[in-house]
């Protein structure tokens, strides 16, 4: 058997894994525009980030993708689904207990 | 619907023959940036219901430069191979790409074909793959395993 693990899985890395790094403002904006896209209704839909921006939700990955596409050429973006699970996922790297972990450690 | 019969071994399981291509969405990107597109690489793979989605090997994704799409963590049975941060899980990249599991009979053509296929990466070699087929795709299909006759088909 082989499975992706959802974000909301209670094995989901507790550390921001550092293979990861080149995408970390991408994945941060995203998780902090979370709620905002969830209240607008965008569940289900997905999102194009670049940098520490969210440029918008489409109805599907490839719209999604072809906007990234139009808007960034060959540049790296990401498109990732607008899904409640990531703010549990994501949450371990990027929300309150991270933010006052890094605190503590600065 | 074609039909793909598949005599297997009960050791080697289901495997087929199959082109990995890059997603079309991609081939249009390189199109329109003058870029070269890679010829379809052929490959075994093997059909895997236990398989949530179809995975394959690294050096395939080398071999086609197929763009990434997302990173995600890979669940198996047993699996103690990834780092303790990771709950024993493997951190992997989704990768676009296109999947054409080929059938012999070209008139009518008979190939399934999978324009945009998102792709996890997953060392495979070990096992003598380089793909696994997962209900991604199979879902679409009809999947007849015949043990006692050492034979499949595979209906789409």
């Amino acid at each position: 058997m082989i499975a992706r693990m959802p974000p909301d899985h209670p094995l989901w890395p507790t550390e921001f894994p550092e293979q990861l790094n080149a995408m970390r403002a991408e994945m941060e904006a995203y998780y902090r525009a979370l709620p905002r896209l969830l209240e607008d209704g965008e569940g289900g839909r997905y999102a194009v980030v670049k940098g520490d921006t969210v440029y918008g939700a489409w109805d599907t990955y490839r719209d999604a993708r072809q906007r990234g596409g139009e808007l960034f050429g060959m540049e790296q973006f990401m498109v990732q689904v607008v899904d409640a699970r990531f703010l549990i996922g994501y949450g371990k790297w990027f929300g309150l207990a991270s933010e006052k972990a890094n605190a503590g450690a600065a | 619907m074609p039909i793909l019969a598949i005599p297997f071994t009960p050791g080697g399981g289901v495997r087929v023959q199959v082109q990995i291509t890059l997603g079309r969405p991609e081939v249009l990107r390189r199109r329109q940036a003058g870029l070269a597109i890679p010829q379809p690489l052929s490959i075994v793979a093997l059909l895997d219901t236990g398989a949530e989605r179809t995975c394959v090997d690294p050096s395939v994704v080398t071999r086609l430069r197929l763009p990434p799409s997302q990173p995600g963590f890979i669940l198996a049975p047993g699996a103690t191979g990834g780092s303790p941060v990771f709950g024993g899980s493997s951190l992997t990249f989704s990768y676009e790409a296109g999947l054409v599991i080929l059938h012999p009979i070209i008139k009518p053509p008979s190939n399934l074909i999978v324009h945009e296929l998102e792709v996890d990466e997953l060392p495979l070699l070990a096992f003598g793959i380089e793909a696994v087929i997962g209900r991604d795709v199979i879902a679409s299909c009809v999947l007849v395993y015949d043990g006692p006759s050492a034979s499949a088909t595979l209906a789409y």
